[in-house]
């Protein structure tokens, strides 16, 4: 029975790359902090991406799901989150004449988006539309590695590759066309305390905060996991112990 | 993935239209649709548990079967459900419990779509629309077959085939542990099956369609025709006569005892 058990889970995880994304993209595969079964996001890498996630994608992409106070995650407290609230406009209202107005974000607002709608989000982008942040790093096949190699990979397109006005070449977007221009060249943001602000380090800094905005409870998953696993590894022996006692006599 | 087969219907020449129609409650999927799924998936529980009654009334009647596939002689034969049955059980159920641990705790996305984090959009469909993992074979079968009211057929015919197993492997002997071709073809069409999935999840394009064609013509192949050829020709080892007998001592030694009632004997 165990023996065709086994053989049934191995046949489910043969079949699963069927639904891994097929396409002619090399990624760049990296190892990741939160990768892994006891993988923890990495606080200070999580503050920076969510600074250039502010100061550099925040232009053209929001983040409708996240609220400042999720930012406890990242580590900070309460004094800091109020204070990173009240940096933004947060439009709120009616009021009693029936207006709505602008007024500092508190700790329960979203972050504010971009644009009011699609419509005005295609209208300033050449009619692409930017998507949403919230959830994107599990939105994509090997979501982490992938934006990071999508962040660090415009290149010049190779000889004979036509790049249509308002495209840009890509080596990691699937069909290499893609009509978000480079975000990052680096030093684009000014990290305190002289943290790496090469391309590659802002993007990994970025895709840290991303994996932790698609998914803020993964460290608790994984911790209880670890637990569950454990307790079900002994269950598995004592009940596998109690069986061949129970069973010794009809052997 | 669920309006997908109200239109399979399409494919029934002359009345396809009318019967799509009728399903859907209206011209395209719509709210109508959304409600008769929804009750049909409500009833569902209840078919369900009809059906464990009859499994239940079956057990009582015939007794459980066993890997050796011959009919029990009496009391040496037999053992009670409790404690051997129950605390098997437990350890099955135990290792079950861990491998699915790992499964929630850590690849909780291994089944799943990168999609499904995208919010639906009725005016974007994703570029490829795969089913779900279980229903990958039966993709794959529809899919092999050029003309659209054949692959339906195909694939319906697929499970009805199941159906009419008894009538085609007319074997006496009931084990594939007595039946040496059997087994050979059993772990054959297990790789064909296997395989079906795996080509459901590719796209319908080159060497993919040429191997789900063999794949599908094989899985028919196995039913309509192996099967009831090997029941008449194939010569089956000599059965013991019954399941205390002391021939049978050496195959406990082997292979882990009388499954556990529910399990069929290949």
């Amino acid at each position: 029975m165990i023996k065709h058990f086994s053989v049934v889970m191995i046949a489910l995880f043969l079949t699963t790359p069927a639904m891994a994304a097929g396409s002619d993209v090399e990624l760049q595969k990296l190892d990741w902090s939160f990768s892994g079964p006891f993988g923890t996001f990495d606080k200070a890498a999580m503050q920076r991406g969510f600074q250039a996630y502010r100061e550099v994608c925040a232009g053209c992409h929001g983040m409708k799901l996240i609220a400042f106070r999720n930012f406890a995650d990242l580590g900070y407290n309460n004094d800091e989150i109020k204070a990173i609230a009240a940096e933004y406009e947060v439009q709120d209202g009616p009021n009693d004449d029936g207006e709505m107005f602008m007024r500092p974000g508190i700790a329960a607002d979203r972050i504010p988006l971009p644009y009011a709608n699609d419509n005005a989000a295609r209208a300033s982008n050449n009619g692409a539309l930017p998507p949403d942040l919230s959830l994107i790093a599990k939105a994509r096949g090997n979501g982490p590695d992938y934006l990071f190699s999508l962040l660090a990979g415009y290149k010049d397109a190779p000889e004979g590759t036509a790049v249509p006005d308002g495209m840009y070449y890509n080596a990691a977007y699937p069909g290499h066309l893609i009509a978000m221009p480079q975000p990052l060249y680096g030093e684009d943001v000014t990290y305190s305390g002289g943290a790496d602000d090469s391309i590659e380090g802002i993007s990994s800094d970025l895709v840290q905060f991303l994996m932790w905005a698609a998914e803020p409870k993964m460290e608790v998953r994984k911790r209880i996991g670890v637990a569950a696993v454990f307790f079900l590894g002994v269950f598995v022996v004592v009940s596998y112990m109690a069986k061949r006692r129970v069973w010794a006599d009809v052997h | 993935m669920r309006p997908l087969l109200p239109t399979l219907f399409s494919a029934i020449p002359y009345v396809g239209e009318s019967i799509v129609t009728l399903l859907w409650g209206g011209f395209s999927v719509d709210n109508a649709t959304l409600n008769r799924f929804f009750s049909l998936h409500y009833l569902m529980p209840f078919i369900i548990a009809g059906v464990v009654v009859l499994h239940i009334v079956a057990l009582h009647r015939f007794g459980s079967n066993n890997p050796i596939g011959i009919d029990t002689k009496g009391p040496q034969d037999t053992i009670s459900f409790h404690p051997y049955y129950t605390i098997k059980d437990v350890f099955g159920i135990a290792v079950f419990l861990l491998l699915l641990a790992m499964v929630v705790f850590f690849f909780p996305n291994a089944m799943g779509h990168p999609d499904n984090y995208i919010p639906a959009n009725a005016m974007q469909t994703p570029a490829h629309i795969v089913p779900e993992w279980y229903f990958l074979p039966f993709y794959a079968i529809l899919r092999a077959v050029p003309d659209k009211l054949g692959g339906v057929l195909l694939m319906f015919g697929a499970i009805a085939v199941l159906f009419i197993l008894p009538w085609l492997d007319r074997s006496p002997v009931r084990s594939a542990r007595f039946r040496p071709l059997f087994r050979i073809f059993f772990w054959l069409f297990f790789v064909d099956a296997i395989a079906l999935g795996y080509l459901g999840g590719k796209p319908a394009e080159g060497i993919y369609v040429i191997l789900s064609r063999v794949a599908t013509a094989w899985y028919f192949l196995h039913f309509l025709a192996i099967l009831p050829l090997l029941s008449m020709f194939e010569t089956t080892k000599p059965l013991p006569k019954s399941i205390s007998e002391p021939v049978l001592k050496e195959t406990l030694k082997r292979a882990p005892p009388l499954g556990a009632g529910l399990e069929p004997a290949e």
